[in-house]
């Protein structure tokens, strides 16, 4: 297996593992071994106790020894041939092989887009499904308190309107059990939204700007998709799992620099939730014989600089920092899905 | 005569070239491996760095067996999610996880990577106690929140010295003699700077108002740009400051007699700053293709600038371990701890 080594005994700087100094040795192979020689006595080396280390360009070889000795060699290519003859193999050389980076880079851009957009939702959505009611029920539980003490007021619609509208939406949607909440807020105008524990809150001016009942049961119905599809544990599972692929990837070199692709990533993720609660929307209203043109109405009405939750239809770059896809993106949509048979 | 120190400068002889590739294989087949490859990757980096690190005509070297690391993490993967569940239920908890399980888990590293590094055949030790580690993490910590962070920079001060005074090397102790108060001072420094700062950004702010066109426009841009620069200037100052700091006053104890070995750094305020700013915007614009580049400019930068001085009456350094039974002193270093990752 060795092959006859006529070559000139190789330089290499020898540490015993006992003292820090080093000494310079010459090695040579000998019936299939190493052999070390030095100040004091030869030492000889069978290969199955030496590990080669892997090999950089710049830096010296090394060659682990039995009890912590071990050899550092510069000379790489005197170094090859001895190993060679030695049988041991020679390393994984690093060098600069185009091939190589090329494939690793392209597989990397692959996996690392796949993940961030499909991967990480896909996750997220799943999990979030999973966790049980009880424990989404536990997130923000003082969320409705806290917007009290800012911007919500007590609501001026009476008892009786407010039931009325609740018990109309227990027919639609039985299954929903939602509890909903009339709140008067001169900051949010027309305005629902579905909190962390499973409830909704609606404004009283937009039981007012509705010109019909029908519309107000579908703004309730598309908070319900939120809550259904458990959109805030699933954005804030996909929130923290894109944070931590893209601060991984670009690494600790600074939280602003990881901070905006996350954004972005977020936000497209969180149209996706807008457009299945108004699609949740759709089937609630259609499996009660209304028709989704409700919600169509009802978005049209909404006036953009009134509230924090529909985005305007500025094509500009702001669009990619909304949360919510434009109205005539979701006007359309809700066109298509009255139109469709089920 | 005294014999005077004679300075050795230490050497980053690594190449950003070299280096991409082994980066980019490393996380293509971890990637491909779902990650187990991880700790195999987390070899070959530490290897190239260490290896790549001369001192003194020799180099450093990293031994640790990568199936250890990947009991490690292992171990430290569920932590990791379970304190993420913990962090959506309430803050509370996460604080708590923190504090009770990231001293155990710093200690662990320390422990597991001094212990497999090594020079010239000769390993590093850590020797700190977890009752210590503890009492300076985690009782430090919560001292910080207390005084809503005014005992920060003394909490670093107690982390760096608890790092440094338990470091050994073969027979030799570290001691950190840094003064308390000037790496203090570093930071109620930086904090005067920033004020500073945030007056002359106030005055240009009022400048762009009046006498720009887009005022709107101007303001985020001038204050997100002015922001990112201060607070890299801050960290940077910070940085190099208490860096220099701390290894002018580090030395290395020898078993016996009152000569030590001591270390000289050089670190300048404009050069860092300059490094972080190139690898900053390097690696945003290659969308982190930059940051094997990075990392390798880092390293260069720490060795050209750091330089023990050797003092020539002290000996070689001796081993003090006891018996190093095997080729690769794996089961002699087995239970020197987990790599979990930090």
């Amino acid at each position: 297996m060795s092959e006859t080594y006529t070559a000139l005994p190789v330089a290499a700087l020898f540490f015993d593992g006992r003292v820090s100094a080093g000494q310079t040795v010459w090695l040579s192979v000998e019936a299939g071994a190493l052999r070390l020689e030095g100040t004091g006595e030869a030492q000889v080396l069978t290969p199955d106790v030496l590990r080669v280390g892997e090999r950089f360009c710049t830096a010296p070889w090394v060659i682990d020894c039995p009890d912590g000795a071990r050899l550092e060699l510069a000379d790489h290519a005197a170094a090859e041939h001895l190993l060679a003859a030695l049988g041991l193999g020679a390393g994984r050389g690093v060098g600069a092989r185009p091939v190589v980076v090329v494939a690793a880079l392209l597989l990397v851009s692959l996996i690392t887009v796949w993940a961030l957009t499909s991967g990480v939702p896909w996750v997220a959505r799943e999990v979030a499904l999973v966790v049980p009611a009880r424990a989404t029920q536990a997130l923000g539980p003082g969320v409705l308190e806290a917007l009290d003490r800012s911007v919500l007021q007590p609501t001026t619609l009476d008892e009786a309107h407010q039931q009325a509208l609740r018990d109309r939406y227990a027919q639609l949607d039985p299954d929903a059990r939602l509890v909903i909440y009339f709140r008067h807020s001169p900051r949010l105008g027309a305005n629902a939204m579905a909190l962390p524990d499973g409830s909704v809150v609606v404004t009283d001016a937009l039981v007012r700007l509705a010109g019909h009942d029908d519309e107000i049961m579908a703004v309730i119905a598309h908070e319900a998709g939120h809550i259904a599809h458990r959109h805030h544990l699933r954005a804030l599972i996909q929130g923290s799992l894109t944070a931590t692929l893209v601060t991984l990837w670009l690494g600790d070199v600074s939280a602003l620099a990881a901070a905006v692709p996350s954004v972005l990533l977020t936000q497209r993720h969180s149209r996706e939730a807008e457009h299945e609660a108004d699609l949740h929307a759709a089937h609630v209203l259609k499996a009660a014989g209304l028709s989704p043109e409700s919600l169509a109405a009802m978005l049209s009405r909404i006036e953009p600089k009134d509230t924090l939750d529909l985005a305007t239809d500025d094509p500009t770059f702001t669009r990619y920092l909304d949360s919510h896809p434009g109205l005539s993106q979701r006007l359309e949509r809700l066109q298509r899905a009255a139109a469709a048979p089920h | 005569m005294q014999k005077t120190p004679a300075p050795r400068p230490f050497c980053f002889t690594g190449s950003g070239s070299e280096y991409c590739q082994l980066w980019l294989t490393n996380i293509a087949l971890s990637l491909l491996t779902m990650g187990i490859y991880s700790a195999w990757a987390k070899v070959r980096r530490l290897k190239y760095f260490y290896n790549n690190t001369r001192l003194d005509g020799a180099v450093f070297d990293y031994h640790a067996r990568p199936i250890d690391i990947l009991r490690g993490r292992a171990l430290a993967m569920p932590m990791l999610v379970l304190a993420g569940l913990a962090d959506l239920m309430s803050p509370f908890f996460s604080i708590a996880i923190f504090l009770a399980v990231v001293p155990w888990m710093a200690v662990e590293s320390l422990r597991f990577n001094a212990a497999h590094t090594t020079y010239r055949g000769l390993r590093f030790r850590f020797v700190g106690s977890m009752g210590e580690g503890y009492r300076v993490m985690s009782l430090g910590f919560l001292g910080v929140l207390l005084s809503v962070g005014i005992l920060y920079p003394r909490w670093r001060y107690r982390m760096t010295c608890f790092v440094y005074n338990n470091l050994r090397y073969a027979d030799y102790e570290f001691e950190c003699q840094s003064p308390l108060r000037a790496f203090v001072g570093t930071y109620y420094l930086c904090s005067a700077w920033m004020m500073l700062g945030l007056l002359v950004g106030a005055l240009i702010s009022v400048a762009l108002g009046v006498f720009s066109a887009q005022p709107d426009v101007a303001l985020v841009s001038f204050w997100g740009v002015f922001y990112g620069l201060g607070v890299m200037g801050a960290a940077s100052f910070i940085a190099v400051r208490n860096r220099n700091l701390l290894f002018s006053h580090l030395c290395m104890v020898p078993p016996m007699g009152d000569d030590r070995h001591r270390f000289l750094s050089a670190y300048e305020l404009g050069s860092y700053f300059r490094l972080k700013l190139v690898n900053l915007l390097s690696i945003v614009l290659t969308l982190g293709l930059f940051r094997p580049f990075a990392a390798v400019r880092n390293a260069r930068y720490q060795a050209e600038n750091t330089a023990w001085l050797l003092h020539l009456n002290l000996g070689y350094a001796r081993s003090v371990d006891s018996d190093m039974t095997s080729a690769f002193g794996a089961e002699a270093t087995d239970g020197a701890g987990w790599d979990v990752g930090l």
